[in-house]
């Protein structure tokens, strides 16, 4: 019945559709990115010429590298990790109820899309314009940094964590309901289970990031490591401020690894 | 006795069920038959109360209408259900989807693990299956029958009066088949469960039941014992 309808001529003709359509969208990108190169001076050959010799002439003033106020950065650092680890859980925390109600088919229909659009502002905001807000609301130091990392982390990890319910199979929880178990019950022994590891991989991952992007936070006033070095910057003392650096690479390396490290764990539990 | 009478389900503009009357005696294993899509798995919705019929009713010997939430919830903890995709939690062990069968009888918000009573209760369940040591298995490293004897195990468990199986040997060998329906007959012959079968492979339905429902196009067409089940009874089923 069906092959009177799709005829071979239908299917080559359609293939090569395909195939100029694939074509012009390929064409169409090339085109895009070549005009953002064009238009930010990218490709301006005149805007490298000074650029080498400033830049071995910076790295020149900030090498050897001095930690002799090392002691003082102790608390700097804690600030970062702080940060970084309150701004996570608080973020994550939000994230799950608002992931809920954006997921499809969780939560009630009618809710769903404005809980997409708080979660889409959320995290279409820099969390440095979300630094800046909260210094001017709560003043410099830590506290406006946590704000900024828990606002901008719901937006990403709403997201996220709907996805990941979206994808959850159903199977498993309408068993329980057949066996008359509450929908409370369902959610812990067959939404939690399930969702899990996947839940805190996605959540290790922005504890990673939020350690970087605590770091940056410290230029706008919300303290840490960061402010150390924007002031090492200013006060010309590039020897330390690459001190600092060199500190901060350290920091962030060993958080990426411990991150990475929980995260294979994690994966292996989901996929082995 | 469970008496469906004047049962009418639709999904959409589709009638699945067609003012749908039957009833399935107590303790006795029960085959509903039919090609794909006669509405089958639906009937089986119906009967653990996951769909709601649109009109018609189900009543239980013994208990008030399904329509009560309290009576629903009181007939789901006597029921028991094994899904055709077997609706296992892949990455738990096999004694741990097993113990998901008892979830009704622990508080959601215990931060206690299952009680020993309950994993006793469970690695039975799993050796009435023949798959004790399989027990700390994932689920997802199980083969498609032992997988589908996980959520038979989980069904077990409940200790159910009522137990209702979509295709439970679907992915399971003709061995185990035998294995498995002389299990079900212990149980209804020891413990009076109620059995209801959706089963497409009718050579094992006849073998293992005692009634044939035989649906066409969501209506009863064939109602009565397996014995009697013919070939004409077959062909008015299974014919296209």
């Amino acid at each position: 019945m069906y092959a009177e309808a799709v005829t071979i001529d239908a299917i080559l003709a359609d293939g090569h559709r395909r195939a100029r359509r694939s074509g012009a969208t390929a064409v169409l990108a090339a085109a895009v990115i070549l005009a953002a190169f064009v238009y930010s001076d990218a490709l301006d050959p005149k805007r490298y010429r000074d650029a080498l010799p400033t830049i071995l002439t910076l790295f020149g003033d900030a090498v050897p590298p001095d930690f002799a106020r090392w002691r003082s950065w102790g608390k700097p650092l804690l600030d970062t990790l702080a940060m970084s680890v309150v701004g996570t859980v608080l973020g994550g925390l939000t994230a799950i109820p608002l992931g809920a109600l954006a997921a499809r088919g969780s939560g009630p229909a009618w809710l769903r899309h404005p809980a997409l659009l708080l979660l889409n502002t959320l995290r279409s905001i820099p969390g440095l314009i979300w630094g800046v807000l909260f210094v001017a609301a709560v003043g410099f130091g830590p506290l406006p940094g946590i704000f900024a990392l828990a606002f901008h982390s719901t937006g990403m990890l709403g997201k996220f964590y709907a996805e990941i319910l979206e994808h959850m199979d159903p199977a498993p929880g309408n068993a329980l309901r057949s066996h008359g178990v509450s929908e409370l019950g369902v959610l812990r022994f067959s939404v939690w289970p399930q969702i899990m590891p996947r839940l805190m991989d996605v959540t290790l991952y922005r504890w990673e990031h939020n350690v970087r992007a605590a770091t940056t936070l410290g230029m706008v006033g919300c303290g840490g490591i960061g402010q150390e070095i924007v002031v090492a910057l200013d006060q010309f003392e590039y020897r330390e401020a690459s001190a600092l650096i060199l500190v901060l690479l350290a920091l962030v390396t060993a958080i990426g690894m411990l991150g990475a490290g929980l995260r294979v764990r994690l994966l292996e539990r989901i996929s082995s | 006795m469970i008496r469906l009478e004047n049962v009418t389900v639709r999904r959409g503009q589709n009638e699945v069920l067609h003012h749908l009357s039957a009833e399935i005696p107590s303790a006795s294993i029960t085959a509903v038959v039919g090609r794909s899509g006669v509405g089958k798995s639906t009937l089986l919705g119906v009967l653990n109360g996951l769909i709601r019929p649109v009109s018609g009713q189900v009543s239980v010997a013994g208990m008030a209408a399904m329509t009560c939430p309290v009576s629903l919830r009181e007939y789901r903890r006597r029921t028991a259900t094994v899904f055709q995709e077997h609706a296992l939690i892949d990455r738990l062990p096999a004694i741990d989807n097993v113990l998901l069968g008892l979830a009704d009888r622990r508080h959601p918000l215990s931060p206690l693990p299952w009680s020993n009573d309950m994993r006793s209760q469970a690695a039975v369940a799993l050796n009435e299956v023949g798959l004790l040591h399989r027990a700390t298995a994932r689920a997802d490293r199980l083969s498609g029958g032992e997988r589908q004897r996980v959520g038979v195990a989980r069904a077990l468990v409940r200790k159910p009066s009522l137990l209702l199986g979509d295709e439970p040997f679907a992915s399971v060998d003709p061995a185990l088949v035998g294995q498995i329906g002389d299990m079900l007959r212990e149980q209804v012959a020891r413990n009076g469960m109620t059995v209801v079968l959706v089963m497409h492979q009718i050579e094992t339905a006849l073998a293992l039941s005692d009634k044939v429902i035989g649906l066409v196009n969501g209506e009863v067409a064939y109602d009565g014992p397996a014995c009697e089940f013919d070939t004409e009874a077959q062909e008015r089923i299974f014919s296209m």
